[in-house]
């Protein structure tokens, strides 16, 4: 069948040669002769959009922009739009031009491009792909990396009751060496980001604040929903494949009908997709007049899929251009039962109504079409103006495409996005929920079943660790054992107030110079240091989009026809200048005023002393000072 | 206003009683070999310790020399002093080492005693300044008239030389007598407690460190006990004992094992290099280890599913979609297909990048002779 269908595409071709070029407007303004005589050819094949000359038009405005001709990039920019009829970037780069030159404009053209954007189901599926995968990184990264910083924040702590435990028993090596022996085997066993976040989880849950812990589980809810989730990223692939069933169907809304479309599209032998292809080549025959066969193909995608609008519509196109009105109004009627808002159908409806001199009902079913929109079918498929349609075929709405999708999707293998993370993750993205919920499960149990005695907290004076094993309690409050030692033996709490306060300024001042270097690690430490949690966390987001960014030059499914790639100096600048600020935020983050309260021992124990001492200063009256009774007077 | 000179000029208790009487307030400064400051109010003494704590403390050193403190409470006292800026008074009052009222007497003592050394001094120059500013921050427990002090003073510089010439050096060695069965002697205060204490100890430089007095005092006292027949000089100073030095108590440290727990570090570390390098790539699957990413993995051909499985075929079939769009814009400009990629990458079409992606993912390019076919295939 296939064979010969190629044989009827190249009589066809034949065919074409005669065909009568009809006005087209936009066309004209192309200057090289060459890419006009090319785009002729486009149109004649049945081209919904010219978007090789779009491109060419729009790479020439782009060089012109850059030598300063403004004026001619423009009109250049405006027609690449026009021809295009849904590629989003002539828009684009229009409105950014116009607001460096603070033209008014700007915020239209950007507005239609978004426009464009929710439109072409190629640009929103690449959008789409890409934020889920944004996203997806950013959250993992982030979970890793706040953890990172948690961990750094609370190693005295990690780091103390490993010690309380481990010199106890050992001299060698020394408990100093233990943080640094653990990171080096951490590091060299390089079992992936994945189990990293669940050993950090661990060592860090019995330490953290309760605020933390919220944050922390917020973040671990999300990266195990985008987890669990994970499947459905099986729906993006056959987006961005350039290969898959569903991106070789959609080009029918792009090109024209040429030899190697037809080839890549006839190549689809799933039957699951037989419905979807077989439109797919009928429509393309139907555009080249090839009536009869596109008539057989067309049926066979109504008899295969019943509920399948654009294939009635076409099918009716056919019947039409073969003068059987009858049938080709029953056409559009299938359609219309399946799909009543389509303004496709409505408008072709009319159109046979007036053949067949029904005008009461053609002006109904025209009146109802332009209600629903078909003028934006006209800007969205300029090239169907360039000729002069009385009727316009359908191409795939942006829904059946998202099917299409979705069912080649669930015919992968893997799963999208693990292979993506998979070789970071070092496990199965998709079954990372599993892990990060009974990480979090028995981090909690390990919080909550860990005696108090084994717990790790501040010294209340110092902040130094202190645990049960080695607090000193005495005084009322806990302090560590070189804090209690200050005070040992004093009784009076003023003088004990003043040396404990003396030590503690001492001790905070040289931790927060050795806290300062070690949150400079990355953007956003400082803040998790403290304690400034969201905007710590935002700062780790915002730097890592960018650090990915960079590195992967924009984002990571790429369009092949844009242009973009092609590298705009905002490119690097935006990100650079993201992380730079974060940086920036971070090192000038100030120590936070020392909030704690002034007093550090227990009210009580003042308020005792307090009366003693007036007590004695009341029964002590000036009068009998003891020299004036002394006897060496 | 100052008034200020030289002692031999003018006897330092002259300016004393001229204190009291005129009742001035300031600053007396006397310089020696040291400067002690004595604040006035009114014309009565009421402190010789430096309000700046920039001169040696007498307090301190009454305290330290006659055994009120030990020295560990005076190293701490220090370090206290030193860490929280209070004044020895409030520390010592609320520390609890003594009551506030024999801290009045040893206050009461040690400005006498100081007074009596200072005009004991043979030369010194003097300096009063007026004006009660200067008594600003002064702590002081007691008002002392001058008339008194100087009554006293005097009589103990007198008395004092005396004493030396009985008790000539402070190496020497006292013996305690026995206490007479019938009519024992009455003792003062002192007198008893320096016959306590010299049940324990012989020297009169050990007593005069021990004796919560003040070095006249026990000299006194010494003096009464002899007079009263409790007390026998032996003649010659005694052997200095060469003070014995406690052995500090070795903590026995307990005999921890070195040698497992070193063994057992380094066969972690290894055993985590072993994981890192041997067992985490055979249990990943293929084509996850860092080092292999982004290149091509699992490659299928293309006659098999229409979804490429593999990143790598993505990445090809990426590769090949935007050579695609390069040939066909450059057929459309130019009416004919490059006869290499090398033209897309110098007319700028695509990017260098893509063209040594294109090579390195082994796609090879042809073109018809008339330039208007090509093919593009894959050699693998
Ligand atoms: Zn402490
Ligand atoms: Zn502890």
């Amino acid at each position: 069948m296939i064979q010969r269908c190629i044989a009827i595409l190249l009589s066809a071709g034949l065919l074409l040669a005669f065909c009568t070029r009809s006005a087209a407007g936009p066309v004209e303004e192309i200057e090289d002769a060459r890419v006009r005589s090319y785009s002729y050819d486009q149109i004649m094949q049945g081209t919904p959009a010219l978007l090789v000359p779009s491109k060419i038009l729009y790479r020439e405005a782009v060089d012109l922009i850059e030598k300063g001709e403004w004026e001619s990039a423009r009109q250049k920019l405006m027609l690449a739009a026009d021809l295009s009829g849904n590629y989003p970037d002539p828009f684009f780069t229009l409105a950014k031009n116009e607001l460096l030159r603070f033209d008014p404009n700007c915020l239209p053209h950007l507005i239609e491009g978004f426009e464009r954007l929710a439109q072409n189901f190629y640009v929103q599926a690449l959008v789409g792909a890409n934020l889920a995968l944004i996203i997806t990184i950013a959250a993992i990264g982030t979970l890793f990396l706040t953890l990172m910083h948690m961990t750094l924040k609370y190693w005295p702590f990690i780091e103390h009751s490993i010690r309380e435990r481990y010199s106890a028993r050992f001299s060698f090596p020394p408990a100093s060496w233990i943080g640094g022996i653990f990171l080096i085997v951490l590091v060299s066993m390089r079992i992936g980001i994945a189990l990293y976040i669940m050993i950090l989880i661990l060592s860090v849950w019995v330490s953290l604040k309760t605020k933390e812990r919220v944050v922390l589980i917020g973040m671990i809810v999300f990266v195990s929903a985008l987890s669990f989730f994970a499947p459905c990223s099986n729906t993006l692939a056959p987006v961005v494949d350039q290969g898959s069933a569903t991106r070789r169907l959609s080009l029918i809304n792009e090109r024209g009908t040429d030899d190697e479309l037809f080839r890549l599209i006839s190549g689809i032998e799933d039957p699951a997709y037989g419905a979807s292809r077989d439109y797919a080549v009928g429509t393309l025959l139907y555009r080249l007049g090839i009536l009869n066969e596109a008539r057989d193909f067309l049926l066979s995608s109504v008899t295969m899929d019943k509920d399948f609008a654009p294939a009635y519509i076409n099918l009716g196109n056919v019947y039409f251009k073969q003068e059987d009105y009858n049938r080709a109004l029953a056409g559009y009627q299938n359609a219309l039962t399946i799909d009543g808002e389509n303004a496709l159908a409505h408008y072709n409806l009319g159109q046979t109504y007036i053949e067949k001199m029904l005008f009461a009902e053609s002006s109904n079913s025209l009146r109802r079409a332009n209600e629903l929109g078909i003028e934006d079918y006209k800007t969205t498929h300029p090239a169907t103006q360039f000729r002069n349609l009385t009727i316009f075929e359908e191409g795939f709405s942006v829904r059946n495409l998202w099917n299409l999708a979705y069912i080649e999707g669930r015919t992968r293998k893997g799963v999208f996005f693990s292979e993506i993370l998979g070789p970071f993750l070092l496990f199965p993205f998709h079954y990372m929920w599993i892990l990060l919920v009974l990480t979090t499960i028995v981090a909690i149990t390990i919080g909550i079943k860990t005696p108090k005695a084994k717990k790790t907290f501040n010294c209340e004076n110092c902040d130094r660790p202190v645990c049960g094993i080695c607090a000193d309690e005495e005084l009322g409050a806990s302090l560590c054992p070189d804090c209690a030692g200050v005070v040992e033996g004093l009784s009076s709490v003023k003088v004990m107030e003043a040396l404990l306060r003396h030590r503690r300024q001492k001790i905070l001042k040289s931790q927060a110079k050795r806290a300062r270097r070690r949150t400079l690690l990355l953007p956003g430490g400082t803040h998790i240091y403290q304690g400034k949690i969201f905007a710590g966390t935002f700062f780790i987001t915002a730097s890592l989009i960018a650090v990915a960014s960079l590195a992967w030059r924009g984002f990571y499914f790429k369009d092949p026809s844009s242009l973009i790639d092609s590298g705009s100096i905002w490119r690097l600048i935006v990100p650079v200048a993201v992380i730079v600020y974060s940086y920036l935020v971070s090192f000038l983050q100030k120590e936070p005023k020392d909030s704690r309260p002034f007093w550090i021992l227990p009210q009580e124990l003042r308020d005792i002393e307090k009366k003693e001492h007036e007590r004695k200063t009341e029964t002590v009256p000036k009068e009998t000072m003891p020299w004036e009774t002394a006897d060496v007077l | 206003m100052a008034l200020e000179g030289n002692v031999k000029d003018f006897g330092l208790s002259e300016i004393f009683q001229l204190i009291a009487l005129q009742k001035k307030s300031g600053m007396l400064s006397v310089t020696a070999d040291e400067t002690i400051a004595i604040y006035f109010r009114d014309g009565q003494i009421i402190s010789t310790r430096d309000r700046r704590s920039q001169l040696r403390d007498p307090l301190k050193n009454y305290l330290a020399n006659y055994g009120f403190l030990e020295r560990s409470e005076t190293e701490r006292i220090e370090r206290i002093q030193s860490e929280t800026k209070m004044d020895l008074i409030d520390i010592l009052i609320r520390e609890k080492f003594f009551s506030e009222d024999e801290l009045d007497v040893i206050y009461y003592d040690q400005i006498q005693e100081t007074i009596q050394e200072i005009l004991s001094w043979p030369k010194s120059y003097y300096k009063f300044n007026i004006g009660t500013q200067l008594l600003q921050g002064v702590q002081s427990r007691a008002s002392i008239k001058v008339e008194g002090m100087l009554m006293e003073s005097m009589r103990r510089i007198d008395e004092l030389a005396e004493l030396f010439r009985i008790f000539t050096s402070e190496k020497m060695a006292v013996k305690r007598l026995e206490m007479p069965q019938e009519k024992p002697p009455k003792l003062d205060r002192q007198e008893e407690f320096i016959y306590e204490l010299l049940e324990q100890d012989t020297h009169i430089e050990r007593l005069i460190e021990t004796a919560k007095m003040a070095r006249f005092c026990t000299y006194e006292a010494l003096k009464n006990l002899l007079e009263k027949g409790l007390l026998e000089i032996t003649e010659k100073p005694v052997e200095e004992k060469a003070v014995e030095i406690e052995p500090k108590a070795v903590v026995k440290k307990k005999h921890k094992p070195r040698l497992l727990p070193s063994f057992a570090t380094i066969l972690l570390l290894v055993a985590a290099f072993a994981v890192g390098e041997y067992l985490v790539p055979i249990v990943l699957p293929p084509g996850w280890c860092a080092a292999s990413m982004g290149s091509p993995s699992g490659t299928t051909d293309q006659s098999g599913t229409l979804l490429a499985d593999g990143l790598g075929e993505l990445n090809l079939r990426y590769t090949e979609a935007v050579l695609k769009q390069g040939l066909e814009e450059h057929m459309a400009s130019r009416g004919t297909y490059p006869i290499s990629l090398e033209v897309l990458a110098a007319k700028k079409i695509i990017l260098r990048r893509t063209l040594d992606e294109a090579q390195h993912q082994g796609l090879t390019y042809h073109t018809t002779e008339n330039g208007l076919s090509y093919s593009l295939s894959r050699n693998q």
